[in-house]
């Protein structure tokens, strides 16, 4: 058990909060731990702020509340960001510097309030005004007690920069093609609210985290700090050990998949109900979206790749490939309900992935007029 | 008498332990040997790249220390990876390599790495365990460690002689929390009882561990 925060520590944080024109919480991936989220959904609905969160902090206030202003998968000029400009108080609870920056702190910027059970820093990116060190559970108890929404609060931009990110988030979900956000619509729309995706390392990692909505603490399970490819299905494997009765999905890119594809023989062995999506580009395709964004030429990522479909049948897995945009949903549930290990190649469309460029970002125009 | 595996297994048992991820190696053979007779899983990987993973998993979702289980040199590299993926993402994980004999090696230099100095940077604690004596306390710290905040992976190494000596410890009933200072009463009740015994030549009852169920775990559908 950690010990509590010092009273003056929340007491300063409190008159912080009540004194910011307009503040903003962003949860990162301690959020995700110590089951936080009923405290920071309270906190959260008691004072009416907006949060944001960092790609692993997704999920700790289920994302589809009127609060929700986006993830910060990006760590500028994205939707959300406009939140952040606007803002001049970032509540950030469980955020850890090993984590990519949600934001990058300015001087003249928002001021930061850190909440953890330990500090966290770095000179040119996060250097919080005020440390709220100690038991979090605590921290937020009392918080949630001593502040409602003040009169003094401006909200009028985050709730354009809401709108807007909404709308980009559902933005191609429904058009006819493999591209990430009709994908990942489809996905979630098969998860039930408490099924875990766990995802590996790659592009569409970006896309997931922007436009899945989790629901639940730790229903996607990503990596963010060490970033590494190769533990999207050995997490699944974990996660399905632990939780039995909850659908777990692995969504692995053919890079990734390919680092730890062995570990079918496990969950097959382990007679496991998995699904394992490989979403194929037959490439290292962040790389390769790197690599154009710096203006190199197009040189050896593209892959290629076993057939994916006889590679899981030779492990005693089920594999199918679906041609069509519209077979995904159904063909998730059939293999879903039908248990067993299974793995789906989805051909994956990445013509859109300048979308996530920096510079298409840049030309973003703020919805609202920045305050600062 | 206790084998100083058996003492190590249950002492995670008593830990709350369920799995242990791995690929064992021979240096690991009373390890696993210990783990068949208890409660505790082990499952068998590919590759101990991913059962790092699943272990740092498992210490991610539950706020509990995840087990991973390697032999010594390739075995141990392997956890490389892991380590790191559990130390920037603050889960709490333990991973236990084998090494060769701590006192009577005839192999040479053959698969020695120094894996505890290997371990160093990517881990919250790291340490060979060179008497079965110490192995009640070395593991309580690095499960402590592990799961102290901020959270993170730690490391054992294990040599096969010391795995497979009897030792005269007994399993440790750790709740991985912080051990309390002892009341002033019960110091002063130890240092009474200590004065009245002269000469008692500590009998060390022999502890064999309770309910080694040799029963296929309910949870799982692996029989
Ligand atoms: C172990 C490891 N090696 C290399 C990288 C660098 N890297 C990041 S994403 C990526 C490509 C991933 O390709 P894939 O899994 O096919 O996913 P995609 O980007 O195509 O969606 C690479 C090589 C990494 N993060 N981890």
């Amino acid at each position: 058990m950690s010990k509590s925060a010092s009273k003056q520590a929340i007491q300063n944080a409190i008159k912080m909060i009540k004194g910011a024109k307009r503040p903003l919480i962003l949860l990162g991936m301690g959020a995700n731990k110590n089951n936080l989220s009923a405290l920071l959904t309270a906190f959260l609905k008691k004072t009416g702020i907006y949060f944001l969160n960092t790609q692993m902090g997704k999920g700790a206030i289920d994302e589809r509340s009127p609060q929700f202003l986006g993830t910060a998968a990006l760590s500028a000029n994205d939707h959300v960001h406009f939140a952040v400009e606007d803002s001049d108080l970032v509540i950030a609870i469980g955020h850890d510097v090993y984590e990519k920056p949600p934001f990058i702190m300015k001087k003249n910027g928002a001021k930061v309030i850190h909440i953890n059970y330990y500090t966290s820093q770095d000179p040119k990116v996060y250097f919080p005004q005020l440390e709220v060190i100690g038991d979090v559970q605590t921290t937020l108890k009392t918080l949630t007690k001593s502040i409602k929404n003040q009169a003094n609060w401006d909200q009028k931009c985050f709730k354009t920069v809401r709108d807007d990110v909404m709308q980009n988030m559902d933005a191609g979900s429904k058009e006819n093609k493999f591209i990430p956000q009709r994908i990942i619509a489809d996905i979630r729309k098969v998860m039930p609210d408490d099924g875990i995706i766990t995802l590996d390392n790659g592009m569409y990692k970006i896309w997931f985290a922007r436009h899945y909505r989790a629901y639940q603490s730790n229903t996607i399970l990503l990596d963010n700090a060490l970033a590494t490819m190769g533990a999207g299905l050995p997490s699944a494997i974990a996660a399905k050990l632990l939780y039995p009765k909850r659908k777990i999905v692995a969504i692995c890119g053919d890079g990734g998949f390919m680092m730890n594809s062995q570990e079918l023989e496990t969950a097959v062995r382990l007679r496991l109900d998995i699904l394992v999506i490989i979403l194929n580009d037959n490439a290292f395709g962040m790389i390769k979206w790197k690599q154009k964004n710096l203006g190199f030429k197009d040189y050896s990522l593209d892959l290629g790749n076993p057939n994916f479909i006889e590679y899981a049948r030779s492990y005693g897995a089920h594999g199918c490939k679906v041609k069509d945009p519209n077979e995904l949903v159904k063909m998730m549930k059939k293999c879903m309900n039908m248990g067993g290990v299974h793995l789906i190649e989805v051909p994956i469309d990445y013509s859109l992935n300048h979308i996530v460029s920096p510079q298409e970002l840049k030309s973003n125009v703020a919805p609202c007029k920045i305050n600062q | 008498m206790l084998k100083a595996s058996d003492l190590f297994v249950k002492s995670l048992e008593k830990a709350g332990v369920k799995y242990i991820f791995g690929i064992p190696g021979e240096e690991n053979l009373d390890f696993l040997d210990s783990l068949k007779r208890s409660k505790i899983k082990m499952i068998v990987t590919r590759h101990e790249q991913a059962a790092g993973f699943m272990a740092a998993t498992v210490g991610r979702l539950t706020g509990k220390v995840g087990v991973c289980l390697s032999t010594l040199g390739p075995g141990a590299t392997n956890f490389t990876t892991p380590a790191a993926y559990a130390q920037l993402g603050a889960m709490p994980m333990l991973m236990i390599t084998g090494q060769k004999p701590y006192r009577n090696n005839m192999q040479g230099q053959f698969q020695i790495v120094d894996v505890v100095g290997m371990m160093k940077p990517l881990t919250k604690f790291t340490k060979k365990i060179t008497k079965n004596e110490q192995i009640s306390e070395i593991l309580d710290r690095a499960l402590q460690l592990a799961e102290e905040e901020r959270q993170g992976p730690t490391h054992i190494e294990l040599p096969e002689d010391i795995a497979g000596e009897n030792t005269t410890s007994k399993a440790f009933n750790t709740k991985s929390s912080k051990p309390k200072p002892a009341s002033k009463q019960a110091i002063q009740n130890a240092i009474k009882k200590i004065l009245q015994v002269k000469t008692q030549k500590q009998a060390y009852s022999e502890q064999v561990p309770s309910c080694l169920s040799l029963l296929p775990n309910k949870q799982s559908k692996m029989q």
